[in-house]
């Protein structure tokens, strides 16, 4: 667990850490992947490909419309719905 | 590229949009043009909560097109998770296929040539951003419209090729009736990695993907720009840069994206919300029988049954529905054999050139196949001259009228019984002594101004031909 | 033994109303504020409905299974009109715009929704301490914790402030919260309640269940909220047999199993002996008990900690702050907004599991981590199985301790994660599990066993732990 892997994780995640939860944080997943890693000594072989365990198949559903009611609670919750669009900043 | 050291490897990635009534994975209206956000529901704006649930109709489409690029059909697939943070997306994970995509091993022929297809998988589509000056605007009503990509091998080996490629596929599901496949309106997309190697060598050179294409047209000029920049680059010795490159229209070259390119890693996983997508067999020969008749398939038998020419079959199969147009017009023919030809070329040339002016299409045309078809037997029986077939032509097209029903009203029949055309023809002769001296003299040429007061004076609803025939007999008499 | 029916007979018979059952239950809330069981209390929307319960029952229509009776609803699950915080600071001003599929089945059979109750932020937690708004208070003993992460539909329940609430299981967390407070929860069969409208912590695992004071009561609410529903892809095409019909039936027979791994000693004395107790008097009652063996149990707790971080990881990537939830302003561009909204609005421990489910999935680790994990999830689920060719039902403790005390574990995450070590199995394997409390331990505080079954064998477990619960409670009045 090296500062570019937790680097690269916390870029992948968008999550930044606090300057006491980037010395606590990857210590711990240290500890929790130190601990995980007991799995190494379970033999997987002949448990499929790693598959769902309990998912057989979907039901597919008809090709029929329906319209949402309530679109404004839906775009209320924006903070920055306005305009009929969602809003960020210029993205390139 | 002539006269190159380098060749040019192209593989495509085309997402097409599918046409079914509702959303890849909510019930939302699958449809285009509507106010911003107002075909949303809380799936497709990722709310908390709320869980994809495929529609049979996605699939049946996507299952139809697979087949139609002559793909195996995978009876297990598996729908994943593509992670990556953009506002278009707002789930910020993309629902798509990735290891077992639907269908695997197809090919489509294009200029000849056999593309393979590497594989057709499902996805669903990201919302539309608007680009303003200083921020960005986000529209979800096509997010979560069913989408198939198809992935073609690296085997194209020049731009007009791909362009090829690109209009036998549309051709191909447009047929299929899965997609309109209009690049202008985003249903059709296509992205291109292109890559340049020595022609000695096989392996593959360094490649740079292409985007932001929005017409064949753009296809090829984008790939030619590409492949000719690469090339300057390896002759100066210098390293291509892995990267993806958006193509300016206007500007007419690609340019490197200016964000920070990121190693993508999209950290695929099995979506657990969606269980493993079984398309049975039966499901399938489903499909594969109400398939309808593509066109490579139809222009065989246009050619082989019909006995067209190569080139008419391919302008009368260039269109599903202007083949549907000249198939139920064939039907109507009363000479079939002789007749062929004949529609073949109505339709190919006045028809389209009509349709062209007035901006139609098939779809939107009001004449029907029958008024065609029976035009075309009014000329095989000798009832209307070409001439006057055309004058007939326009009547119809402009009054929408039956061509039996326009001759009748307007006395334009052909005249071709004999006994009045030899009427004509005698008279013709007793009044034109003169001409009639030089024929009988030899100069038989002068048989042509004869046809031609016949002509006038039957108001030119004579027979030209019948007229000749009949001249030369009478004047013969008299030799 | 049953709150649900006694109290429903006493609203219908005229005795009480359901306006003054309403009442009284927000008194209750309000009394015990210091508990902390609760986020959004909805106490005006309660009483209208209350209301119109009892105009219904006026006019003589039909009112509903649950009608008039005052429940809780975890706070991960949607209520149209409702906030749904997840007990995080991103979601705090959150209106759900939907109702999800087991609230709108418990509002049509009558029940009345008096608020959403606290619980670790996004469910990840079995202390109740990683909740934004405070940790939830033990009502047996409020130094404690209720345990997690439906820790407030727990403590409610067992402070008696409503008869029944919705939580959701994970890991535990229904089990786990139900042992410590002393009441019932049960984690049903993956997929009979419809997951729709349940901000999701880890999809394969999750489950919606009933968290009540008795057997009886969680089986008329499991009964009311399962059922398939379209709107949920994993939800199972099956009729939802009566489970509460058949409870009274004799367990004459029932073979039982105790796992060895269980009863080691990482499991408490106190809580052991509180769990063979149980054993003698089930089989006192005619069940046969047999030792059984898990040995998987041990990978339980790695293939938890990587499954459930990496489904979490992506189903939270979506609190982005462009559509709903914190927005914070980075003052730079758009990704960078992202980020701060994120970084500020998330609490340590989800920050830490996003982080873990991320590295899992990266590339160069997914097939380590994700694959070899998802085979050994297929070995557990293959090992109770096996198991369950020998036995009817397994019975082992909920939790290797009673209640700890807050703060005991927020120093070290590995003990806190190792704590969920007996419950953890049931979710990978998808398989129904009831917490009964069987005991208490020398500070009086609950001892929770819990029945776990193959899959939809609900109705056998409700039967078997309403047969020791009756035995218990006699035995307790000799």
């Amino acid at each position: 667990m090296d500062k570019n892997t937790i680097e690269k994780i916390m870029n992948l995640a968008r999550i930044e850490l606090a300057d006491d939860e980037k010395k606590e944080i990857p210590s711990q997943m240290k500890k929790i992947i130190d601990y995980i890693d007991n799995l190494n000594s379970l033999d997987t072989s002949g448990a499929g490909q790693g598959e769902a365990v309990f998912l057989k198949e979907m039901i597919l559903q008809p090709d029929k419309e329906e319209i949402f009611p309530d679109i404004e609670t839906l775009t209320s919750n924006s903070p920055s719905f306005s305009e009929g669009f969602f809003k960020v900043k210029k993205v390139l | 590229m002539k006269n190159s050291k380098y060749k040019i490897t192209i593989g495509l990635e085309v997402h097409v949009h599918l046409k079914t009534r509702t959303k890849l994975f909510c019930r939302c209206p699958n449809l285009y043009g509507s106010d911003p956000n107002t075909l949303i529901c809380p799936v497709c704006t990722g709310q908390p909560g709320t869980l994809p649930v495929a529609g049979r109709e996605s699939v049946r489409q996507a299952v139809s097109a697979a087949l139609a690029l002559n793909c195996n059909i995978n009876e297990y697939s598996i729908f994943e998770r593509k992670q990556y943070f953009y506002p278009d997306l707002p789930k910020n994970y993309q629902i798509s296929q990735y290891k077992l995509p639907l269908a695997e091993n197809g090919y489509i022929k294009a200029g000849g040539v056999k593309i393979k297809i590497d594989r057709v998988h499902m996805e669903e589509d990201a919302g539309k951003l608007v680009h303003r000056e200083k921020e960005t605007l986000v529209d979800y009503n096509r997010g979560g419209a069913p989408l198939i990509e198809i992935v073609s091998a690296p085997e194209i080996t020049s731009p007009p090729q791909a362009a090829e490629y690109l209009k036998k596929l549309r051709q191909i599901l447009i047929y299929a009736s899965v997609s309109d496949c209009d690049m202008e309106k985003g249903s059709m997309r296509c992205d291109a990695n292109l890559s340049l190697n020595l022609k000695e060598s096989s392996r593959l050179g360094v490649k740079t993907e292409v985007k932001n294409m929005n017409s064949f047209k753009a296809v090829e000029n984008a790939l030619a720009y590409e492949a000719r920049r690469q090339e300057s680059l390896l002759l100066e010795g210098k390293n291509i840069v892995q990267e993806t490159r958006l193509w300016d229209e206007d500007k007419n070259k690609t340019a490197g994206m200016r964000t920070k390119e990121e190693a993508h890693d999209y950290r695929y996983f099995p979506d657990p919300d969606l269980p493993p997508l079984i398309v049975a067999e039966a499901f399938v020969e489903d499909i594969r029988e109400s398939l309808p008749e593509l066109p490579a398939a139809k222009m065989e038998r246009y050619i082989k049954e019909m006995g067209l020419e190569e080139y008419d079959a391919s302008v009368l199969c260039q269109e599903r529905d202007g083949a549907d147009f000249f198939e139920s017009a064939y039907e109507k023919l009363e000479d079939k054999k002789e007749g062929i030809k004949k529609l073949s070329s109505w339709i190919s040339t006045e028809l389209k050139g009509k349709m062209n002016a007035a901006g139609l299409d098939f779809k939107s045309l009001e004449m029907g196949p029958s008024f065609l078809a029976e035009l075309v037997n009014l000329i095989q029986n000798g009832k209307i001259s070409g001439k006057m077939a055309k004058d007939i032509f326009e009547i119809i097209w402009t009054e929408k009228r039956s061509p039996a029903e326009i001759v009748e009203e307007k006395g334009l029949s052909q005249i071709s019984g004999e006994d009045k055309i030899e009427r004509l023809c005698r008279k013709a002769i007793e009044e034109n002594p003169a001409l009639t001296d030089k024929y009988l003299s030899g100069k038989e040429g002068t048989i042509g101004p004869l046809v031609g007061f016949v002509m006038k004076e039957s108001r030119g609803q004579a027979n030209p031909s019948m007229v000749n025939k009949k001249l030369r007999e009478i004047l013969n008499e008299k030799k | 033994m049953s709150r649900i029916i006694s109290l429903r007979k006493a609203i219908l018979s005229g005795s009480k109303n359901a306006s003054s059952v309403v009442k009284e239950s927000l008194e209750k809330v309000s009394k015990d504020s210091n508990l902390n069981c609760w986020i959004n209390i909805y106490g005006k929307e309660a009483l209208e409905k209350a209301s119109e319960i009892d105009e219904k029952i006026k006019k003589g229509e039909d009112p509903g299974r649950l009608c008039g009776i005052p429940v809780a609803v975890k706070d991960n699950m949607l209520v149209r009109g409702m906030k749904t915080t997840n007990a995080s600071r991103m979601l705090n001003e959150y209106i759900s715009p939907y109702t999800a599929t087991a609230v709108e089945k418990m509002q049509a059979a009558g029940a009345i929704i008096i608020g959403k109750t606290n619980m670790d932020e996004f469910a990840m937690g079995s202390s109740g301490e990683t909740s934004a708004f405070g940790a939830t208070r033990n009502p047996i003993d409020t130094a404690r914790s209720p345990g997690g992460s439906s820790s407030g539909s727990a403590a409610c329940v067992s402070a008696d402030h409503v008869p029944a609430a919705l939580g959701s299981d994970t890991g535990g967390s229904i089990r786990q919260p139900a042992a410590f407070c002393g009441i019932v929860g049960m984690k049903p069969t993956y997929g009979i309640v419809s997951r729709y409208g349940i901000s999701p912590f880890s999809s394969s695992l999750d489950q919606v269940g009933p968290i009540a004071s008795t057997v009886l009561d969680a089986a008329i609410i499991l009964e009311i909220i399962a059922g398939y529903d379209r709107r949920d892809s994993t939800s199972i095409k099956k009729e939802v047999p009566g489970y509460a019909e058949t409870i009274n039936d004799s367990i004459q027979g029932v073979k039982i199993g105790i796992p060895a791994e269980y009863m080691q000693d990482g499991t408490d004395p106190p809580v052991r002996d509180s769990v063979l107790a149980a054993s003698e008097l089930l089989e006192k009652m005619g069940a046969k008990i047999k030792e059984v063996s898990l040995p998987l149990t041990k990978y339980a707790v790695s293939v938890y900690y990587i499954i459930a971080p990496a489904e979490a990881s992506a189903n939270l990537a979506r609190l982005d702050g462009i559509r709903y939830g914190l927005s914070a302003d980075s003052g730079k561009d758009f990704i960078s907004d992202v980020t701060a909204s994120r970084t500020e609005a998330f609490g340590i421990e989800v920050k830490r599991r996003i982080m873990l489910g991320t590295y899992v999935l990266s590339s160069g680790y997914y097939e380590d981590y994700y694959i070899k994990a998802q085979k050994a999830r297929t070995l557990i689920k293959n090992e109770f199985m096996e198991v369950f060719k020998d036995v009817d039902l397994i019975f082992a403790p909920t939790s290797p301790t009673t209640a700890f005390k807050l703060g005991e574990k927020t120093g070290d995450i590995l003990k806190m994660y190792l704590s969920d070590v007996f419950t953890i199995s049931a979710n990978l394997a998808g398989i129904p599990a009831l917490n009964l409390p069987v005991g208490r331990d020398s500070k009086n505080l609950p001892v929770g066993a819990q029945f776990m079954g193959n899959y939809l064998s609900e109705k056998l477990i409700f039967r078997t732990a309403h047969a020791l619960e009756k035995e218990l409670s006699s035995s307790e009045k000799q």
